[in-house]
């Protein structure tokens, strides 16, 4: 271009005309512009970069943040299932007996001797020898130890209830305990592998609970021995009638009066030699 | 010549999955901390370490709660032994009370093998009750044939 002042040649780089040393204007212009472009070409590139690095790179990101959720999972999946306190006493208890299998064998053979059989569900509940191997012989004793242990509390419950009692739910439950008690006993003998010592065991079980119920709940010897070839609605209605009876003397309250429902009566049963509800042998009476 | 203005943003949005996903982390690591901590908490105080004696044993002798306690008795391990410090006269209470109600059952049958044998664990008990002697009496009382149905 031309300097306007002398007319010379002058480049776009020279501030100053070589020739007369004046100001080129448009020069200096120029420069100004081509500053201003570089620097917002610079900060546009560098925004661009910007944005790549967060989607693109954002793959890895993403990547990262979901195996730090997975290894999380799993860290909470294995405390949840193993690493809390009930799973490591639980195998403290497993590893205990096995150590002490002979002590342990010694105790239970004490408790059945005798017929100290909520201390026996006791014991194997605390040292969790239903489901141990090293106890196989023991196991369907064990069971029906549990069962007697929950019969033993409903009638535990009517024997020391008064009036001021206001939760009897033991005692409300008792002829259902007393039908799982029979199930239990009364089971297929293939799978047990002590069979005729469990047959044994179960027989003095039922007899200690029936020994209780004549004591407690003042049914016949009759009753009891008939008790066992009962259907499960027929055992219930005599149950619980005796129940409503013993409570009434004692507290004035019958268990109707705590179930909220009218109690079958056993004036005009009908045999039901088929297992059925409650509520199926109340229809058939009325 | 011509000024552009840039029109990128200033400043790069962060992902909204990247946002989610650090969200998650946040509630996973928490609840690991807090499992953690419930962990260490609770380890030295879980179901087969309970044993039987607390406030709510001594209340239910003195309701004459018996059957309740001894719903605990079996419950915390009391009947293998293990009893809070300071719970012992309770304890004897439970085992007079089952024993009692065993020995009557078994008196009643006629049963004296056995009756005795329950006895000889009600005497053993009640020399251990302590402020509790009142029960024994209770107890017996509760458990004479005279409450047993006509």
């Amino acid at each position: 271009m031309k300097c306007k002042y002398c007319g010379a040649d002058v480049k776009l780089d020279d501030h100053f005309c070589p020739h007369c040393g004046r100001a080129v204007e448009q020069a200096i212009r120029h420069q100004k512009e081509m500053e201003q472009y570089e620097e917002e070409f610079e900060q546009t590139r560098r925004q661009a970069m910007d944005r790549i690095s967060v989607a693109g790179g954002g793959g890895t990101a993403v990547g990262v943040r979901l195996a730090v959720i997975v290894a999380l999972i799993i860290v909470l999946i294995a405390m949840a299932t193993g690493l809390n306190s009930y799973s490591i006493n639980e195998r403290r208890e497993k590893r205990a007996a096995a150590k002490n299998h002979d002590a342990y064998v010694e105790q239970i053979e004490e408790y059945l001797a005798n017929r100290d059989y909520t201390e026996l569900a006791a014991f194997c509940d605390k040292h969790q020898l239903d489901y141990n191997k090293d106890f196989e012989d023991y196991r369907y004793i064990i069971y029906g130890a549990s069962y007697y242990r929950s019969v033993y509390k409903g009638i535990a419950e009517v024997a020391f209830c008064s009036q001021d009692t206001r939760y009897m739910y033991n005692a409300e439950n008792l002829s259902k305990n007393v039908n799982s008690f029979y199930e239990q006993i009364q089971q297929d003998r293939r799978y047990i592998a002590n069979p005729e010592r469990t047959e044994e065991i179960y027989s003095q079980m039922e007899e200690e609970m029936l020994l209780l119920l004549r004591r407690y709940l003042g049914l016949s010897k009759e009753d009891t021995d008939s008790m066992k070839s009962l259907s499960k609605s027929r055992r219930t209605m005599m149950i619980e009638e005796a129940l409503d009876v013993r409570l009434v003397s004692i507290t004035g309250k019958g268990l109707s009066e705590m179930k909220g429902a009218e109690l079958p009566s056993l004036q005009d049963p009908q045999e039901n030699t088929q297992e059925g509800s409650l509520e199926e042998t109340q229809e058939e009476a009325k | 010549m011509t000024r552009y203005k840039s029109t990128a943003p200033r400043k790069p949005k962060k992902s909204k999955v990247l946002i989610f996903l650090n969200i998650v982390i946040g509630i996973l690591s928490a609840a690991v901390v807090f499992g953690l901590i419930g962990f260490f908490m609770s380890s030295g105080d879980n179901y087969y370490n309970r044993k039987f004696g607390d406030s709510s044993v001594s209340r239910d002798i003195e309701n004459g709660e018996y059957a309740d306690l001894l719903d605990m008795y079996y419950r915390d391990w009391g009947v293998l032994g293990m009893v809070n410090s300071g719970y012992e006269e309770s304890a004897a209470v439970a085992k007079y009370a089952q024993a009692a109600l065993r020995e009557s059952a078994y008196r009643m049958e006629g049963d004296t093998e056995r009756a005795d044998r329950q006895k000889a664990i009600m005497d053993e008990a009640a020399s251990e009750v302590g402020i509790y002697e009142p029960e024994i009496s209770r107890i017996s009382e509760i458990l004479s044939p005279a409450r047993t149905v006509p």
